[in-house]
């Protein structure tokens, strides 16, 4: 039902005076709302009209003289915002009917079936539907505000991330390197004490680098900014590295580090930054969790249920995951906390960085543990077959 | 005879740092704040090797190094870039502009000699991974 209490202004473009007068009769005999209508022959005056005027509605008659209401419909709708428009046809015009819903009508009436009833059923479905689209345009138009906002946002927090981490990691290296240089003796003999403080704050340091590391990639992985590379690589090399730096850390702990590798060169697909990365983290977990006179063993092996890759495993002889823990340990910001073991924690993106990066080389990180007697982390990567690293390297 | 080294880095503490290592490696250190006195300090007494930061105020390392490279009496200099940004496209663009080393902020100094030592040693090595 219409409900209007102030009159509602309706254009009618129909060439026929006779169709006018009838159309002009039925509108005043809806019941309970006025209506003023004004009505024009021809389709240069209606869309002059429908252009510069305002009307509730326009009713536009299908035969224009040499055009139609059909082409004057397209042509007010490509212009933007107009009336709703109700199309009247003859009878069994339904292949213009769709084609006039299609070109943004709201209704259509056959001139023949025009009553009061029809008419009033007609305008009170086409307002409203005009009042909903409006509505719809109105949170289309608000959504895509909102969305660009949040694109600006997003780009200053992308441009924020990158100014925060220069500022971080500048002073950071300089005061590793100052440290550095005193631990070396090149500022001169230091005492015991001294000494000893020093190595306090390098491990800070360390710590602090590979907390800024694991948040910017983070920040990269998530924003499919962070890539890797992999190209043919040794792993017989890069193991022995690895282990290399962890050796001392393991010593003043006394837990056993030991490695084995098959006899053969292992040539894999690896971004070499990155396994190392993986490699780091897992030995420094295997290496947190592990109490004294335990041990940490890394095996490099054939992948028994996939011959197409190599299996690195991490074994400890550590506290273990409980197995309700075990499914959660890879999500972000997961922290495995123990009783034995309140503080250690960390930023829990280690092994979610680790997961991530095993798989953009196409390969996959897995664990296995039981509490109590220990953790085992194993991670696979792409072989190179024999003749393809010439073709890649 | 002893090697020059150019470190053009805008950062007086990692400036000092790197000053006093390549020091206590029997190095002769020249410094540059910044990129335009960089290119200055290159044209007037082409170093052994250029240690370069990428993200200076007043001028981008990288188009520092274009320029280097462009010129007959600097462009065979090795370069050895460093920068706090993780930026893939840097690391191919140094790749491109044919760098002995790319070094990611905070990184290892230890590391950073090696390079320096190897580029000296052997100039015609390409080492950026």
């Amino acid at each position: 039902m219409i409900s209007a209490t102030e009159t509602m202004r309706v254009l009618l473009v129909e060439d026929s005076e006779d169709d006018a007068v009838i159309t002009r009769a039925v509108l005043s005999d809806i019941p309970g709302v006025k209506f003023e209508m004004d009505w024009v022959s021809c389709y240069e005056d209606g869309l002059e009209r429908i252009k510069h005027d305002h009307y509730d509605i326009d009713l536009l008659d299908y035969h224009l003289g040499s055009r139609s209401g059909l082409d004057l419909l397209r042509e007010i709708h490509e212009q933007g915002s107009h009336p709703p428009v109700i199309m009247l046809t003859g009878q069994g015009a339904e292949a213009i009917v769709m084609e006039a819903m299609r070109s943004g009508a709201s209704d259509y009436i056959p001139k023949q079936l025009m009553s009061p009833e029809s008419l009033e059923r007609a305008i009170s479905h086409a307002v409203e539907k005009n009042q909903l689209q409006k509505n719809l345009d109105q949170h289309h138009y608000e959504l895509e505000q909102a969305n660009a906002e949040l694109l600006r946002k997003n780009e200053e927090i992308q441009r924020f991330y990158h100014v925060l981490a220069h500022e971080l990691k500048t002073p950071l290296t300089a005061a590793t390197e100052f440290v550095e240089i005193i631990l070396e003796g090149l500022a001169g003999p230091l005492t015991k004490e001294q000494q000893e403080y020093l190595e306090i704050v390098d491990g800070c340091c360390d710590s602090l680098k590979q907390n800024i590391n694991d948040l910017f990639d983070t920040t990269r992985l998530e924003t499919g900014k962070l890539s890797v590379i992999p190209q043919p690589d040794d792993l017989s090399t890069l193991i022995p590295k690895v282990i290399t730096t962890f050796v001392p850390l393991f010593q003043n702990k006394e837990v056993t580090l030991q490695y084995s590798l098959p006899a053969d060169a292992l040539s894999v697909f690896m971004d070499q930054h990155r396994i190392r990365q993986v490699l780091n983290n897992l030995l420094s977990n295997a290496l947190k969790f592990t109490s004294k006179a335990g041990s940490v063993m890394v095996k490099v092996e054939e992948d028994v249920t996939n011959s197409d890759h190599v299996l690195i495993s991490i074994s400890d002889t550590g506290v273990g995951i409980r197995p309700e823990q075990l499914s959660q340990v890879f999500e972000r910001l997961y922290q495995i906390r123990t009783n034995s073991s309140p503080a250690v924690a960390g930023l829990g993106l280690g092994l979610f960085l680790s997961q991530q990066l095993v798989k953009l080389h196409g390969g996959e990180l897995t664990v296995k543990s039981k509490l109590g007697e220990g953790s085992t982390f194993s991670f696979t990567l792409p072989k190179v077959k024999v003749g393809e690293s010439n073709i890649t390297a | 005879m002893q090697k020059r080294i150019l470190v053009v880095e805008d950062d007086e503490n990692i400036v000092k740092a790197l000053g006093v290592r390549l020091r206590s490696k029997g190095y002769d250190v020249v410094v540059s704040y910044d990129a335009v006195m960089g290119m200055q300090k290159a044209m007037e007494q082409p170093p052994d090797l250029i240690l370069l930061d990428i993200m200076m105020p007043g001028g981008n390392g990288v188009t520092l190094a274009e320029r280097l490279q462009s010129s007959s009496k600097t462009g065979q200099i090795p370069i050895i870039f460093m920068t706090a940004s993780k930026q893939c496209e840097l690391r191919t663009q140094a790749h491109a502009l044919g760098a002995v080393g790319f070094f990611e902020k905070p990184f290892d100094f230890g590391e950073l000699l090696a390079t320096v030592r190897a580029a000296l040693e052997h100039p015609s090595v390409c080492l950026v991974g």
